[in-house]
């Protein structure tokens, strides 16, 4: 059975819209903080890891991506123990601090020269 | 109805509402009838065409037009800009004002995004370009003129910034997503006016020359020749001109200020102009 619908009458015109009156608004602003419950603030200890860290961005090469995420899967598959999660967040603050740890090897104004002042081991033993 | 143009970019400074003005004389100029529907609440646009804020005697804006939402709603809003002669008489403006900016926080409700596309039914019929500046975002109030508009006209200047931010634009206009959640599927991207060049400026030569690889058959020409249509080297950019800056602030199409720089500024949005009617119109 098909349900029956109401028609319009096709002759019925739309009424017009009710009249406006200009209304200047103040600007909607936040009123006083609503009450939260307290939060252990961001680095302490008593939160869980991810909460402990800084979020900060890089732009990576695709060729790094890849190979990240395929050293990220076999650091994860040789663990002997899997308590820790490792992620490609894991390694590359891994990679941050042998940066940090050989700072005085860097030398170069572009990248490509830094990464040579690093990574040449002739150069730098 | 009158074609409707949403004009944008993410990026401010861009050139947005110099171009929509400049385009609203030019068509003008040309014996169109124009709307020019502000959607910042900066209310630049309805100033630059003689409709500024005055607190003393507040009159509608887009921030009513759009609260109310109802159909049809916008015909009380419009008046005639400030603009002298036959300018005054073809371009008409629904002015912004600031608190246009509270619209934002009703962007939650169902059907929001279709307030303005409801407000403007029936009311722009007589116009033959109704033109709509919008805020750089692309948050809740250029939702509302994408909603209610038939193509999406990219600005952009020559710089990084710039040049990402009309990607930004285009892209969202072309994503399926956004014309699903706009209500919109017919909205379609227009192209892009590269304006704000200075030669001078190494930078605005490097985008300049990568802006045809960038942009393609999106990069808009000065010219409304196939040739040119079909050719974006061709392409001509809006020089930076103290012109434009000085028609801002006094209030008037650029054709009315004396002096060759505005004649040409004048002359290249008439081409501009010619190439985009052609263009909506095919």
């Amino acid at each position: 059975m098909t349900a029956k619908v109401p028609r319009k009458n096709p002759g019925t015109k739309i009424p017009p819209p009710p009249p406006l009156t200009p209304r200047v608004e103040d600007l909607n602003v936040g009123k006083e903080p609503a009450p939260t419950a307290g939060r252990p603030r961001a680095g302490s200890e008593d939160q869980p890891r991810y909460q402990q860290m800084i979020r900060g961005e890089s732009r990576l090469r695709p060729d790094q991506v890849t190979d990240l995420a395929a050293l990220r899967r076999e650091v994860a598959r040789n663990r002997r123990n899997n308590g820790e999660r490792i992620t490609d967040n894991t390694l590359l603050r891994l990679a941050v601090d042998l940066l940090i740890a050989n700072a005085h090897k860097l030398v170069g104004d572009t990248e490509d020269e830094l990464r040579v002042s690093l990574l040449d081991t002739k150069q730098n033993p | 109805m009158a074609v409707r143009i949403a004009v944008g970019n993410h990026k401010g400074g861009s050139g947005k509402t110099a171009t929509t003005t400049l385009l609203a004389a030019a068509w003008a100029e040309q014996g169109k009838r124009v709307l020019v529907v502000d959607m910042d609440p900066q209310g630049n646009a309805s100033r630059r065409l003689g409709s500024a804020f005055d607190p003393n005697h507040p009159t509608l804006t887009t921030s009513e037009v759009v609260r109310s939402g109802e159909t049809g709603v916008a015909a009380q809003a419009i008046r005639p800009c400030g603009w002298p002669g036959q300018y005054g008489e073809l371009v008409h403006v629904i002015p912004a004002r600031f608190d246009l900016d509270n619209r934002l926080s009703e962007a939650g409700v169902v059907g929001a995004v279709l307030r303005l596309a409801n407000a403007l039914e029936g009311v722009d019929d007589d116009y033959d370009i109704t033109l709509l500046d919008s805020q750089p975002s692309m948050a809740h109030l250029t939702q509302l003129a994408l909603a209610a508009a038939h193509w999406a006209l990219a600005v952009a200047d020559p710089e990084y910034d710039g040049v990402d931010g009309a990607i930004r634009f285009r892209d969202f206009v072309r994503d399926a997503k956004t014309l699903r959640g706009l209500g919109n599927p017919d909205l379609r991207f227009l192209g892009v006016v590269v304006n704000r060049a200075d030669a001078r400026v190494g930078a605005h030569r490097y985008q300049l020359d990568q802006l045809p690889a960038t942009f393609g058959a999106d990069l808009l020409t000065t010219d409304s020749t196939p040739e040119t249509l079909a050719a974006p080297e061709l392409a001509l950019h809006i020089p930076e001109r103290a012109a434009i800056k000085d028609a801002a602030d006094t209030e008037i199409p650029v054709r009315l200020l004396p002096g060759a720089p505005a004649r040409l500024v004048a002359d290249l949005y008439t081409r501009l102009a010619l190439c985009l009617f052609a263009k909506v119109t095919r």
